[in-house]
């Protein structure tokens, strides 16, 4: 079962403490918010997850992470980039893959390179990145940004899907009521460094 | 499975961007021809001065090769998803075996045009010297690759680099030159011995470097449980 146990968390960023002793565990499978207003620290949080920070335990077969930064060669096509990052990981095959690229209308634009994609159709290639995965933990940053209400509809059904069998962290702003959360996280208020 | 497609995506790279390999060639024959036009003749101009045109060369050029291969790495943050799911040691091996072949061909045209222009030396000895400056591309790859990797998340990425790399390049640079010189004019392999240790010494520092700074994997030993409360902060 993936699990994430976060022990007495202080991170710095300039003068200003973000955490101070941030105590959580994320244990089992489910879909699990971090909410809270734009700079409290849930990208840092994800980051310092990813990162490995000390101060954080992780218990899984690996971490998939769509951050700001969407994670894709921007010279290579969509296709060579979902063939490199989920050809070793993918859970259903490379038949599975090309039925993703057609379900998130990649399949013809597949031979196109990542730059020269929309802002939309790049986030597509990102969330299909992350989501063909050997991990069993997924974390999301504001995965829906740029994308379209079919784009979203999709990004929704596949994480209602992939819940079942995944910790999910997800951090969003909108569209909360089309997702059931099992925990939500409220991260907010910076500290001084006394 | 991993390293193959690592190497494969970095073939890919390199081969859907030509562009450092055709600037590098382009950069490399002006300086060449340059410099043949405005040395005073009778020639040959003597070897010494032939050859460390073209370790100059491998020098600079080595930075441009780097830094637009670290470019596609760093540009939407792919190299945060292979970091952890490839690991640095295969990202570094990978790319270096990649950008090596890359600079291989650059050196080869240096060769090829030095050759021709100064006609400075015999068949066998160009196969000698190619065969030199191509292993002593291999450490001033790996460093430039190792340091630009470090650096990758660094503010001043730009200043950083150069600072990290060129004092760390010289000695590659100075025993390389000498090494290659007195192989064609002596052949003496004991500097050569020399060399390879060097190239192995540079090589590894650099992959220990990387494992140390960036290879902490994102699982990690089991904290005590019962220090540990849910939900507060």
């Amino acid at each position: 079962m993936p699990r994430i146990q976060v022990q007495n968390l202080t991170l710095n960023l300039g003068t200003k403490a973000i955490f101070k002793n941030f105590n959580h565990i994320w244990d089992g499978f489910g879909l699990c918010l971090l909410e809270g207003k734009n700079g409290a620290g849930k990208s840092t949080l994800l980051r310092s997850i990813l990162d490995g920070h000390p101060s954080i335990c992780v218990n899984a077969t690996g971490i998939s992470f769509l951050g700001h930064d969407l994670g894709l060669y921007g010279s290579l096509t969509v296709k060579e980039n979902i063939d490199f990052f989920c050809n070793e990981f993918s859970k259903e095959g490379i038949s599975d893959i090309e039925e993703a690229l057609k379900k998130w209308g990649l399949w013809t634009r597949r031979d196109f390179p990542v730059s020269a994609l929309s802002r939309g159709l790049k986030q597509r290639t990102a969330i299909l990145r992350s989501f063909f995965t050997k991990a069993n933990i997924i974390m999301l940053d504001e995965p829906v940004t740029g994308l379209d209400s079919e784009g979203k509809d999709l990004f929704f059904d596949q994480v209602k899907r992939l819940s079942n069998n995944n910790l999910i962290l997800v951090v969003m702003h909108d569209d909360l009521e089309k997702l059931k959360f099992k925990q939500r996280i409220r991260i907010d208020g910076l500290y001084e460094i006394s | 499975m991993k390293f193959r497609n690592s190497l494969r995506k970095d073939f890919l790279l390199l081969l859907h961007s030509p562009i450092p390999i055709v600037s590098l060639f382009t950069v490399s024959l002006t300086v060449i021809l340059i410099f043949f036009i405005s040395l005073e003749k009778p020639f040959p101009l003597p070897l010494a001065g032939v050859r460390s045109i073209s370790w100059c060369l491998v020098f600079l050029l080595n930075f441009i090769l780097v830094g637009q291969a670290l470019y596609e790495e760093r540009e939407l943050g792919a190299i945060q998803i292979n970091r952890s799911s490839y690991g640095m040691t295969t990202i570094f091996i990978s790319k270096l075996v990649v950008l090596w072949v890359g600079e291989s061909l650059v050196i080869f045209g240096i060769q090829l045009v030095t050759a021709i222009l100064f006609q400075e030396q015999s068949l066998e000895n160009s196969l000698r010297s190619f065969c030199i400056l191509t292993l002593g591309s291999i450490p001033l790859l790996s460093l430039g690759i190792a340091f630009g990797l470090v650096s990758a998340e660094a503010r001043y990425q730009e200043l950083v680099l150069p600072l990290l790399q060129i004092p760390l390049s010289l000695p590659v640079f100075f025993l390389g030159r000498e090494t290659e010189f007195r192989v064609l004019q002596r052949g003496d392999l004991y500097g050569l011995f020399l060399f390879l240790s060097l190239i192995v010494f540079y090589t590894a520092l650099c992959l220990v470097l990387l494992e140390i700074v960036m290879g902490k994997g994102p699982i990690s030993p089991v904290l005590d449980p019962k220090n540990t409360k849910t939900g507060e902060k």
